[in-house]
Protein backbone atom coordinates (compact mmCIF):
# COMPACT_ATOMS: atom_id res chain seq x y z
CA UNK A 1 0.00 0.00 0.00
CA UNK A 2 2.81 2.35 0.82
CA UNK A 3 4.38 1.91 -2.58
CA UNK A 4 1.07 2.25 -4.31
CA UNK A 5 0.39 5.55 -2.62
CA UNK A 6 3.72 6.91 -3.60
CA UNK A 7 3.26 5.89 -7.20
CA UNK A 8 0.06 7.87 -7.10
CA UNK A 9 2.12 10.90 -6.20
CA UNK A 10 4.46 10.01 -9.04
CA UNK A 11 1.55 10.28 -11.42
CA UNK A 12 0.58 13.53 -9.82
CA UNK A 13 3.74 15.26 -10.94
CA UNK A 14 2.55 14.78 -14.49
CA UNK A 15 4.98 14.23 -17.28
CA UNK A 16 7.88 13.96 -14.88
CA UNK A 17 6.70 10.51 -13.92
CA UNK A 18 7.86 9.43 -17.36
CA UNK A 19 11.46 10.34 -16.73
CA UNK A 20 13.89 10.42 -13.87
CA UNK A 21 11.26 11.88 -11.57
CA UNK A 22 9.35 8.63 -11.46
CA UNK A 23 12.44 6.69 -10.48
CA UNK A 24 13.22 9.06 -7.67
CA UNK A 25 9.68 8.80 -6.36
CA UNK A 26 9.92 5.01 -6.29
CA UNK A 27 13.35 4.95 -4.69
CA UNK A 28 12.25 7.18 -1.86
CA UNK A 29 9.32 4.94 -1.08
CA UNK A 30 11.34 1.78 -0.70
CA UNK A 31 13.16 0.47 2.33
CA UNK A 32 16.96 0.61 2.18
CA UNK A 33 17.17 -2.86 0.68
CA UNK A 34 14.54 -2.48 -1.95
CA UNK A 35 16.28 -0.17 -4.43
CA UNK A 36 18.43 -3.19 -5.20
CA UNK A 37 15.33 -4.78 -6.58
CA UNK A 38 15.16 -2.25 -9.43
CA UNK A 39 17.68 -2.56 -12.26
CA UNK A 40 17.90 0.71 -14.21
CA UNK A 41 16.57 0.32 -17.73
CA UNK A 42 18.32 3.41 -19.08
CA UNK A 43 22.09 3.50 -19.43
CA UNK A 44 25.05 2.87 -21.68
CA UNK A 45 24.30 -0.85 -21.87
CA UNK A 46 21.10 -2.85 -21.75
CA UNK A 47 20.25 -4.66 -18.54
CA UNK A 48 20.01 -8.41 -18.25
CA UNK A 49 23.60 -9.03 -19.33
CA UNK A 50 25.87 -7.68 -16.61
CA UNK A 51 22.99 -7.99 -14.14
CA UNK A 52 23.63 -10.87 -11.70
CA UNK A 53 21.46 -13.76 -12.87
CA UNK A 54 17.81 -13.45 -11.85
CA UNK A 55 15.66 -16.45 -10.91
CA UNK A 56 13.59 -16.47 -14.09
CA UNK A 57 14.42 -15.77 -17.71
CA UNK A 58 12.03 -15.79 -20.67
CA UNK A 59 13.30 -15.42 -24.21
CA UNK A 60 10.73 -14.65 -26.91
CA UNK A 61 11.51 -14.40 -30.61
CA UNK A 62 9.36 -12.62 -33.16
CA UNK A 63 9.45 -12.25 -36.94
CA UNK A 64 8.74 -8.93 -38.61
CA UNK A 65 5.46 -8.82 -40.49
CA UNK A 66 5.53 -8.12 -44.21
CA UNK A 67 5.49 -4.41 -44.88
CA UNK A 68 7.21 -3.36 -41.67
CA UNK A 69 9.67 -0.72 -42.82
CA UNK A 70 12.20 1.46 -41.01
CA UNK A 71 9.54 3.91 -39.88
CA UNK A 72 7.42 1.12 -38.44
CA UNK A 73 10.43 -0.54 -36.82
CA UNK A 74 11.21 2.80 -35.19
CA UNK A 75 7.68 3.05 -33.81
CA UNK A 76 7.99 -0.52 -32.59
CA UNK A 77 11.22 0.13 -30.73
CA UNK A 78 9.88 3.35 -29.19
CA UNK A 79 6.89 1.45 -27.82
CA UNK A 80 8.98 -1.47 -26.57
CA UNK A 81 11.43 0.91 -24.89
CA UNK A 82 8.59 2.82 -23.26
CA UNK A 83 6.99 -0.37 -21.91
CA UNK A 84 10.34 -1.72 -20.75
CA UNK A 85 11.38 1.46 -18.95
CA UNK A 86 8.14 1.57 -16.99
CA UNK A 87 8.05 -2.13 -16.16
CA UNK A 88 11.67 -2.06 -14.98
CA UNK A 89 10.72 0.76 -12.59
CA UNK A 90 7.96 -1.56 -11.28
CA UNK A 91 5.34 0.71 -12.85
CA UNK A 92 2.55 -0.39 -15.18
CA UNK A 93 2.97 0.11 -18.91
CA UNK A 94 0.65 2.44 -20.80
CA UNK A 95 -2.79 0.78 -20.98
CA UNK A 96 -1.43 -2.03 -18.81
CA UNK A 97 -4.47 -4.18 -18.13
CA UNK A 98 -2.97 -5.95 -15.10
CA UNK A 99 -1.19 -2.98 -13.53
CA UNK A 100 -1.00 -4.64 -10.11
CA UNK A 101 1.31 -7.32 -11.51
CA UNK A 102 3.87 -4.70 -12.52
CA UNK A 103 4.32 -3.20 -9.08
CA UNK A 104 6.57 -5.71 -7.35
CA UNK A 105 10.24 -4.73 -7.72
CA UNK A 106 11.92 -7.98 -8.69
CA UNK A 107 15.12 -7.01 -10.54
CA UNK A 108 13.18 -7.06 -13.80
CA UNK A 109 15.24 -6.52 -16.93
CA UNK A 110 14.05 -6.31 -20.53
CA UNK A 111 16.71 -6.83 -23.17
CA UNK A 112 16.16 -6.46 -26.90
CA UNK A 113 18.10 -8.11 -29.73
CA UNK A 114 18.01 -8.07 -33.53
CA UNK A 115 18.39 -11.31 -35.49
CA UNK A 116 19.93 -11.54 -38.97
CA UNK A 117 16.45 -11.29 -40.50
CA UNK A 118 15.89 -7.91 -38.85
CA UNK A 119 18.73 -6.42 -40.86
CA UNK A 120 17.70 -8.17 -44.09
CA UNK A 121 14.02 -7.29 -43.94
CA UNK A 122 14.71 -3.65 -43.10
CA UNK A 123 17.40 -3.26 -45.75
CA UNK A 124 20.09 -2.67 -43.14
CA UNK A 125 22.57 -5.30 -44.34
CA UNK A 126 25.34 -2.71 -44.54
CA UNK A 127 24.88 -1.89 -40.87
CA UNK A 128 25.38 -5.39 -39.50
CA UNK A 129 28.09 -5.28 -36.84
CA UNK A 130 31.38 -6.94 -37.67
CA UNK A 131 31.44 -10.50 -36.38
CA UNK A 132 27.66 -10.97 -36.33
CA UNK A 133 26.30 -13.85 -38.40
CA UNK A 134 24.29 -17.04 -38.07
CA UNK A 135 26.24 -19.98 -36.72
CA UNK A 136 27.39 -22.61 -39.19
CA UNK A 137 25.60 -25.94 -38.86
CA UNK A 138 27.34 -28.49 -36.68
CA UNK A 139 27.16 -32.27 -36.88
CA UNK A 140 26.00 -32.44 -33.28
CA UNK A 141 23.01 -30.20 -34.04
CA UNK A 142 19.48 -31.55 -34.19
CA UNK A 143 17.93 -28.12 -34.52
CA UNK A 144 14.19 -27.63 -34.58
CA UNK A 145 12.70 -24.60 -36.25
CA UNK A 146 10.40 -24.04 -33.28
CA UNK A 147 13.40 -23.19 -31.10
CA UNK A 148 15.55 -21.45 -33.70
CA UNK A 149 16.02 -18.13 -35.46
CA UNK A 150 13.93 -14.99 -35.16
CA UNK A 151 14.10 -11.36 -36.28
CA UNK A 152 13.52 -9.78 -32.87
CA UNK A 153 14.40 -11.05 -29.41
CA UNK A 154 12.87 -9.95 -26.14
CA UNK A 155 14.73 -11.29 -23.12
CA UNK A 156 12.83 -10.72 -19.89
CA UNK A 157 14.45 -11.68 -16.60
CA UNK A 158 13.43 -11.16 -12.99
CA UNK A 159 13.21 -12.81 -9.61
CA UNK A 160 9.39 -13.02 -9.47
CA UNK A 161 7.88 -15.36 -12.07
CA UNK A 162 4.56 -13.53 -11.95
CA UNK A 163 6.17 -10.18 -12.69
CA UNK A 164 8.21 -11.71 -15.51
CA UNK A 165 5.15 -13.37 -17.01
CA UNK A 166 3.24 -10.11 -16.91
CA UNK A 167 6.07 -8.19 -18.55
CA UNK A 168 6.28 -10.80 -21.33
CA UNK A 169 2.53 -10.59 -21.86
CA UNK A 170 2.55 -6.78 -21.99
CA UNK A 171 5.48 -6.68 -24.41
CA UNK A 172 3.90 -9.38 -26.57
CA UNK A 173 0.81 -7.22 -26.95
CA UNK A 174 2.94 -4.24 -27.88
CA UNK A 175 4.92 -6.05 -30.60
CA UNK A 176 2.07 -8.06 -32.14
CA UNK A 177 1.00 -5.37 -34.62
CA UNK A 178 4.52 -5.44 -36.07
CA UNK A 179 5.58 -9.06 -35.65
CA UNK A 180 4.37 -12.64 -35.48
CA UNK A 181 5.48 -14.85 -32.61
CA UNK A 182 8.18 -17.38 -33.46
CA UNK A 183 9.08 -19.10 -30.20
CA UNK A 184 9.06 -18.65 -26.45
CA UNK A 185 11.65 -20.29 -24.21
CA UNK A 186 11.25 -20.16 -20.46
CA UNK A 187 14.05 -20.80 -18.02
CA UNK A 188 14.87 -20.70 -14.34
CA UNK A 189 17.92 -20.77 -12.14
CA UNK A 190 19.07 -20.34 -8.62
CA UNK A 191 19.41 -16.55 -8.69
CA UNK A 192 22.65 -14.67 -8.09
CA UNK A 193 21.75 -11.64 -6.01
CA UNK A 194 25.27 -10.22 -6.34
CA UNK A 195 28.34 -10.99 -8.47
CA UNK A 196 29.69 -12.81 -5.38
CA UNK A 197 26.77 -15.22 -5.16
CA UNK A 198 27.63 -18.90 -5.63
CA UNK A 199 27.70 -20.10 -9.23
CA UNK A 200 24.36 -21.83 -9.93
CA UNK A 201 24.03 -25.49 -10.89
CA UNK A 202 22.42 -26.89 -14.02
CA UNK A 203 19.98 -29.80 -14.13
CA UNK A 204 22.81 -32.32 -14.43
CA UNK A 205 23.87 -31.07 -11.01
CA UNK A 206 27.01 -29.42 -12.31
CA UNK A 207 28.13 -25.99 -11.17
CA UNK A 208 27.77 -24.18 -14.49
CA UNK A 209 29.32 -20.80 -15.29
CA UNK A 210 32.53 -20.91 -13.27
CA UNK A 211 34.77 -19.41 -15.92
CA UNK A 212 32.95 -16.16 -16.51
CA UNK A 213 34.05 -12.55 -16.73
CA UNK A 214 33.07 -10.83 -13.50
CA UNK A 215 30.36 -8.15 -13.54
CA UNK A 216 31.70 -4.64 -13.11
CA UNK A 217 35.27 -5.33 -14.20
CA UNK A 218 37.24 -4.01 -17.16
CA UNK A 219 37.64 -7.62 -18.22
CA UNK A 220 33.87 -7.96 -18.46
CA UNK A 221 33.64 -4.85 -20.61
CA UNK A 222 36.37 -6.08 -22.93
CA UNK A 223 34.82 -9.50 -23.40
CA UNK A 224 31.15 -8.52 -23.59
CA UNK A 225 30.64 -4.95 -24.81
CA UNK A 226 31.39 -4.02 -28.38
CA UNK A 227 33.46 -0.92 -28.98
CA UNK A 228 34.07 1.11 -32.12
CA UNK A 229 35.80 -1.93 -33.59
CA UNK A 230 32.35 -3.28 -34.30
CA UNK A 231 32.66 -1.51 -37.64
CA UNK A 232 29.37 0.31 -37.22
CA UNK A 233 29.13 3.15 -34.73
CA UNK A 234 25.62 2.35 -33.59
CA UNK A 235 26.71 -0.94 -32.03
CA UNK A 236 29.28 0.47 -29.57
CA UNK A 237 28.08 -0.59 -26.13
CA UNK A 238 26.09 -3.50 -27.54
CA UNK A 239 26.78 -7.21 -27.43
CA UNK A 240 25.97 -10.38 -29.36
CA UNK A 241 23.91 -13.24 -27.98
CA UNK A 242 24.09 -16.88 -28.97
CA UNK A 243 21.12 -18.74 -27.51
CA UNK A 244 21.25 -22.52 -27.81
CA UNK A 245 18.57 -24.83 -26.49
CA UNK A 246 20.52 -27.86 -25.31
CA UNK A 247 18.53 -30.95 -24.40
CA UNK A 248 20.01 -33.08 -21.64
CA UNK A 249 19.64 -36.83 -22.11
CA UNK A 250 19.02 -37.53 -18.45
CA UNK A 251 18.09 -41.18 -18.84
CA UNK A 252 21.51 -42.14 -20.20
CA UNK A 253 23.32 -39.58 -18.02
CA UNK A 254 21.74 -41.36 -15.05
CA UNK A 255 23.49 -44.56 -16.14
CA UNK A 256 26.86 -42.99 -15.39
CA UNK A 257 28.35 -43.23 -11.93
CA UNK A 258 29.53 -39.94 -10.44
CA UNK A 259 33.14 -40.65 -11.39
CA UNK A 260 32.18 -41.14 -15.04
CA UNK A 261 30.17 -37.92 -14.95
CA UNK A 262 33.14 -36.04 -13.53
CA UNK A 263 35.48 -37.39 -16.22
CA UNK A 264 33.08 -36.18 -18.92
CA UNK A 265 33.02 -32.70 -17.47
CA UNK A 266 36.55 -32.48 -16.05
CA UNK A 267 35.21 -31.10 -12.77
CA UNK A 268 33.94 -32.56 -9.53
CA UNK A 269 30.17 -32.47 -9.33
CA UNK A 270 30.02 -31.61 -5.63
CA UNK A 271 32.39 -28.64 -5.60
CA UNK A 272 32.86 -27.68 -9.22
CA UNK A 273 36.60 -27.92 -8.67
CA UNK A 274 38.65 -29.11 -11.63
CA UNK A 275 39.81 -32.71 -11.23
CA UNK A 276 43.29 -31.30 -10.65
CA UNK A 277 42.18 -28.87 -7.93
CA UNK A 278 40.36 -28.50 -4.65
CA UNK A 279 38.10 -25.49 -5.15
CA UNK A 280 35.76 -24.25 -7.85
CA UNK A 281 37.93 -21.42 -9.04
CA UNK A 282 41.23 -23.34 -9.01
CA UNK A 283 42.86 -23.17 -12.42
CA UNK A 284 42.57 -26.56 -14.20
CA UNK A 285 45.93 -28.20 -14.97
CA UNK A 286 45.20 -29.73 -18.34
CA UNK A 287 48.70 -31.26 -18.51
CA UNK A 288 48.57 -33.10 -15.18
CA UNK A 289 48.82 -36.89 -15.43
CA UNK A 290 48.01 -39.63 -12.95
CA UNK A 291 50.34 -42.43 -11.76
CA UNK A 292 49.72 -44.37 -14.95
CA UNK A 293 50.54 -41.40 -17.14
CA UNK A 294 46.96 -40.65 -18.23
CA UNK A 295 45.67 -37.06 -18.12
CA UNK A 296 43.80 -36.33 -14.87
CA UNK A 297 41.42 -34.14 -16.87
CA UNK A 298 40.63 -36.17 -20.01
CA UNK A 299 41.64 -34.43 -23.23
CA UNK A 300 38.10 -34.71 -24.57
CA UNK A 301 36.38 -33.61 -21.36
CA UNK A 302 34.14 -30.58 -21.58
CA UNK A 303 36.44 -28.15 -19.79
CA UNK A 304 39.52 -29.30 -21.70
CA UNK A 305 37.77 -28.69 -25.00
CA UNK A 306 36.08 -25.46 -23.91
CA UNK A 307 39.19 -23.94 -22.30
CA UNK A 308 40.08 -20.73 -24.07
CA UNK A 309 43.28 -20.72 -26.02
CA UNK A 310 43.98 -17.01 -25.74
CA UNK A 311 42.26 -13.87 -24.47
CA UNK A 312 40.20 -13.75 -27.63
CA UNK A 313 37.90 -16.75 -27.39
CA UNK A 314 36.01 -15.98 -24.20
CA UNK A 315 32.44 -14.94 -23.54
CA UNK A 316 29.87 -14.47 -20.79
CA UNK A 317 27.64 -17.44 -20.08
CA UNK A 318 24.31 -16.45 -18.56
CA UNK A 319 22.28 -19.59 -18.99
CA UNK A 320 18.93 -20.71 -17.67
CA UNK A 321 17.59 -24.21 -17.11
CA UNK A 322 14.43 -25.39 -18.79
CA UNK A 323 12.12 -28.21 -17.72
CA UNK A 324 9.08 -28.90 -19.89
CA UNK A 325 8.12 -32.10 -18.12
CA UNK A 326 8.00 -35.35 -20.06
CA UNK A 327 8.56 -35.74 -23.79
CA UNK A 328 6.26 -37.85 -25.96
CA UNK A 329 8.65 -40.80 -25.67
CA UNK A 330 8.44 -40.65 -21.89
CA UNK A 331 11.91 -39.21 -21.33
CA UNK A 332 12.64 -36.07 -19.36
CA UNK A 333 12.23 -32.95 -21.52
CA UNK A 334 14.75 -30.69 -19.85
CA UNK A 335 18.04 -29.00 -20.47
CA UNK A 336 19.78 -25.70 -20.72
CA UNK A 337 18.98 -22.41 -22.40
CA UNK A 338 22.65 -21.78 -23.04
CA UNK A 339 23.14 -18.04 -23.43
CA UNK A 340 26.54 -16.67 -24.43
CA UNK A 341 27.25 -12.94 -24.76
CA UNK A 342 30.29 -11.50 -26.48
CA UNK A 343 31.41 -8.37 -28.30
CA UNK A 344 32.24 -10.33 -31.45
CA UNK A 345 30.50 -13.64 -32.08
CA UNK A 346 32.70 -14.81 -34.93
CA UNK A 347 35.95 -14.11 -33.15
CA UNK A 348 35.05 -15.11 -29.61
CA UNK A 349 32.31 -17.73 -29.81
CA UNK A 350 32.87 -19.73 -32.97
CA UNK A 351 36.31 -21.12 -32.02
CA UNK A 352 34.93 -22.58 -28.79
CA UNK A 353 31.74 -23.92 -30.36
CA UNK A 354 33.81 -25.43 -33.15
CA UNK A 355 36.02 -27.32 -30.70
CA UNK A 356 33.07 -28.55 -28.66
CA UNK A 357 31.15 -29.66 -31.74
CA UNK A 358 34.16 -31.56 -32.96
CA UNK A 359 34.91 -33.38 -29.72
CA UNK A 360 33.43 -33.09 -26.24
CA UNK A 361 32.60 -36.08 -24.05
CA UNK A 362 29.49 -34.25 -22.83
CA UNK A 363 28.04 -34.36 -26.36
CA UNK A 364 27.04 -37.94 -25.60
CA UNK A 365 24.40 -36.61 -23.19
CA UNK A 366 23.61 -33.18 -24.62
CA UNK A 367 21.93 -32.31 -27.91
CA UNK A 368 21.48 -28.79 -29.32
CA UNK A 369 17.86 -28.61 -30.48
CA UNK A 370 17.57 -24.85 -30.91
CA UNK A 371 19.88 -22.06 -31.99
CA UNK A 372 19.52 -18.35 -32.55
CA UNK A 373 21.78 -15.30 -32.68
CA UNK A 374 20.92 -11.69 -31.91
CA UNK A 375 22.77 -8.38 -31.95
CA UNK A 376 21.81 -6.55 -28.74
CA UNK A 377 22.02 -2.80 -29.28
CA UNK A 378 23.51 -0.54 -26.61
CA UNK A 379 21.25 0.94 -23.95
CA UNK A 380 19.36 4.19 -24.35
CA UNK A 381 18.60 7.31 -22.34
CA UNK A 382 15.20 8.42 -21.01
CA UNK A 383 14.50 10.43 -24.16
CA UNK A 384 15.76 7.75 -26.53
CA UNK A 385 14.84 4.21 -27.51
CA UNK A 386 16.64 0.94 -28.06
CA UNK A 387 18.13 0.65 -31.51
CA UNK A 388 17.94 4.39 -32.17
CA UNK A 389 21.46 4.49 -33.54
CA UNK A 390 20.60 1.82 -36.09
CA UNK A 391 17.16 3.05 -37.08
CA UNK A 392 17.71 6.80 -37.17
CA UNK B 1 7.96 13.21 -21.94
CA UNK B 2 7.07 14.31 -25.43
CA UNK B 3 3.76 15.52 -24.15
CA UNK B 4 5.35 17.57 -21.42
CA UNK B 5 7.79 19.19 -23.81
CA UNK B 6 5.00 19.94 -26.25
CA UNK B 7 3.07 21.37 -23.37
CA UNK B 8 5.89 23.61 -22.29
CA UNK B 9 6.44 24.83 -25.80
CA UNK B 10 2.84 25.34 -26.77
CA UNK B 11 1.27 26.92 -23.75
CA UNK B 12 1.29 30.25 -22.00
CA UNK B 13 2.68 30.26 -18.44
CA UNK B 14 -0.74 30.22 -16.78
CA UNK B 15 -1.65 26.96 -18.50
CA UNK B 16 0.84 25.10 -16.32
CA UNK B 17 -2.07 24.97 -13.93
CA UNK B 18 -2.87 21.72 -15.71
CA UNK B 19 -0.34 19.08 -16.64
CA UNK B 20 -0.86 15.94 -18.67
CA UNK B 21 0.79 12.57 -18.40
CA UNK B 22 0.80 9.55 -20.67
CA UNK B 23 -1.59 10.63 -23.43
CA UNK B 24 -2.43 7.66 -25.66
CA UNK B 25 -4.96 6.75 -28.29
CA UNK B 26 -6.26 3.46 -29.60
CA UNK B 27 -4.77 2.56 -32.98
CA UNK B 28 -7.48 2.32 -35.66
CA UNK B 29 -7.84 2.31 -39.46
CA UNK B 30 -8.62 5.48 -41.40
CA UNK B 31 -12.24 6.59 -41.31
CA UNK B 32 -12.96 4.79 -38.05
CA UNK B 33 -13.64 6.34 -34.70
CA UNK B 34 -11.32 5.91 -31.79
CA UNK B 35 -10.70 7.11 -28.25
CA UNK B 36 -7.85 8.95 -26.58
CA UNK B 37 -6.85 8.84 -22.93
CA UNK B 38 -4.68 10.89 -20.57
CA UNK B 39 -4.25 11.78 -16.92
CA UNK B 40 -4.78 15.48 -16.26
CA UNK B 41 -3.56 17.10 -13.05
CA UNK B 42 -4.75 20.42 -11.71
CA UNK B 43 -2.15 22.23 -9.60
CA UNK B 44 -4.45 25.10 -8.64
CA UNK B 45 -6.90 25.38 -5.76
CA UNK B 46 -9.89 25.75 -8.09
CA UNK B 47 -11.62 23.16 -10.24
CA UNK B 48 -10.79 23.44 -13.95
CA UNK B 49 -12.91 21.97 -16.72
CA UNK B 50 -11.95 20.58 -20.08
CA UNK B 51 -14.64 22.08 -22.29
CA UNK B 52 -13.57 20.93 -25.76
CA UNK B 53 -10.99 18.91 -27.64
CA UNK B 54 -9.65 19.14 -31.16
CA UNK B 55 -7.28 17.20 -33.37
CA UNK B 56 -6.52 17.45 -37.06
CA UNK B 57 -6.32 13.65 -37.08
CA UNK B 58 -10.11 13.32 -36.95
CA UNK B 59 -13.11 15.01 -38.52
CA UNK B 60 -14.55 15.79 -35.10
CA UNK B 61 -13.63 15.26 -31.47
CA UNK B 62 -16.01 15.07 -28.52
CA UNK B 63 -15.79 14.58 -24.77
CA UNK B 64 -17.39 11.31 -23.72
CA UNK B 65 -17.95 9.08 -20.76
CA UNK B 66 -19.06 5.50 -20.29
CA UNK B 67 -21.96 5.03 -17.89
CA UNK B 68 -24.29 2.24 -16.88
CA UNK B 69 -27.70 2.28 -18.52
CA UNK B 70 -29.56 -0.48 -16.76
CA UNK B 71 -27.24 -3.45 -17.19
CA UNK B 72 -25.29 -2.13 -20.21
CA UNK B 73 -22.37 0.26 -20.49
CA UNK B 74 -23.21 3.04 -22.86
CA UNK B 75 -21.23 5.94 -24.17
CA UNK B 76 -22.57 9.43 -23.88
CA UNK B 77 -21.31 12.86 -24.74
CA UNK B 78 -20.57 15.25 -21.88
CA UNK B 79 -20.25 19.02 -21.92
CA UNK B 80 -17.13 19.12 -19.80
CA UNK B 81 -14.71 16.97 -17.80
CA UNK B 82 -13.77 18.40 -14.44
CA UNK B 83 -10.19 18.30 -13.18
CA UNK B 84 -10.65 18.75 -9.43
CA UNK B 85 -8.66 21.41 -7.56
CA UNK B 86 -5.29 20.05 -6.44
CA UNK B 87 -6.28 16.73 -7.94
CA UNK B 88 -6.38 14.83 -11.15
CA UNK B 89 -8.74 13.05 -13.48
CA UNK B 90 -7.77 10.00 -15.49
CA UNK B 91 -9.38 9.51 -18.89
CA UNK B 92 -9.30 5.75 -19.37
CA UNK B 93 -11.09 2.89 -21.08
CA UNK B 94 -14.48 2.43 -19.47
CA UNK B 95 -14.57 6.01 -18.21
CA UNK B 96 -14.04 9.50 -19.52
CA UNK B 97 -12.34 9.66 -22.91
CA UNK B 98 -11.84 11.88 -25.90
CA UNK B 99 -13.88 10.53 -28.81
CA UNK B 100 -12.26 10.99 -32.21
CA UNK B 101 -14.72 10.51 -35.07
CA UNK B 102 -13.67 9.94 -38.66
CA UNK B 103 -9.91 9.43 -38.52
CA UNK B 104 -8.42 11.29 -41.45
CA UNK B 105 -5.75 8.63 -41.85
CA UNK B 106 -4.87 5.26 -40.36
CA UNK B 107 -3.53 5.50 -36.86
CA UNK B 108 -0.80 2.85 -36.61
CA UNK B 109 0.61 1.69 -33.28
CA UNK B 110 3.39 4.02 -32.20
CA UNK B 111 2.14 6.90 -34.35
CA UNK B 112 1.67 10.23 -32.62
CA UNK B 113 -1.15 12.74 -32.98
CA UNK B 114 -1.56 16.18 -31.50
CA UNK B 115 -4.71 16.91 -29.51
CA UNK B 116 -5.60 20.34 -28.16
CA UNK B 117 -7.79 20.65 -25.10
CA UNK B 118 -9.70 23.83 -24.33
CA UNK B 119 -9.88 24.61 -20.62
CA UNK B 120 -12.44 26.61 -18.69
CA UNK B 121 -9.64 29.04 -17.83
CA UNK B 122 -9.51 29.99 -21.49
CA UNK B 123 -6.15 28.28 -21.92
CA UNK B 124 -5.35 25.50 -24.31
CA UNK B 125 -3.39 22.38 -23.50
CA UNK B 126 -1.62 20.54 -26.29
CA UNK B 127 -1.03 16.80 -25.97
CA UNK B 128 0.97 14.41 -28.10
CA UNK B 129 -0.86 11.09 -27.87
CA UNK B 130 0.88 7.85 -28.84
CA UNK B 131 -1.22 5.24 -30.63
CA UNK B 132 -1.41 1.84 -28.93
CA UNK B 133 -2.61 -1.54 -30.13
CA UNK B 134 -5.50 -2.01 -27.69
CA UNK B 135 -7.98 -4.84 -27.30
CA UNK B 136 -9.88 -2.83 -24.72
CA UNK B 137 -11.67 0.46 -25.28
CA UNK B 138 -14.19 -1.40 -27.45
CA UNK B 139 -16.68 1.39 -26.78
CA UNK B 140 -14.76 3.51 -29.21
CA UNK B 141 -15.92 1.62 -32.26
CA UNK B 142 -18.99 -0.26 -31.08
CA UNK B 143 -20.90 2.63 -29.57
Amino acid sequence: MRRRGLLGVGLGVGGLALGAGGTVAVDRALSPHEPDRLIPFHGAHQGGVETPLQAHGVFTAHDLRDGVDLAAATRLMRLVSDDAARLCRAEPAVNDQEPELARTPSRLTVTVGFGPGWFERLGLQDRVPTGFADLPSYEIDQLQRRWSGGDLLLQVCGDDALVVSHAVRQLSKTVRAFTTPRWVQRGFSTPMSTPDSPTPRNLMGQIDGTVNPRSGTDDFATVVWADRDAGVDWFAGGTMLVLRRIAMLMETWDELDPHGQELAVGRRIATGAPLTGQQEHDQPDLNATDHSGLPVIPKFSHIARAAHTDRGDRFLRRSYNYDEGVAEDGTADLGLLFAAYQANLTRQYLPVQGRLAQQDLLNEWTVPIGSAVFALPPGCGPDGFLGEGLLR
Amino acid sequence: MTALLALAAACSPSSEAVTASDPYVKAMPAGEMTAAFVTLTNTTSSDIEVTAAHTDAAESTELHEMTMDGSAMVMQQVDAITIPANGSVTLEPGGFHLMLMGLTEALEPGAEITITLTLSTGDELTLTAVARDMANAQESYHP
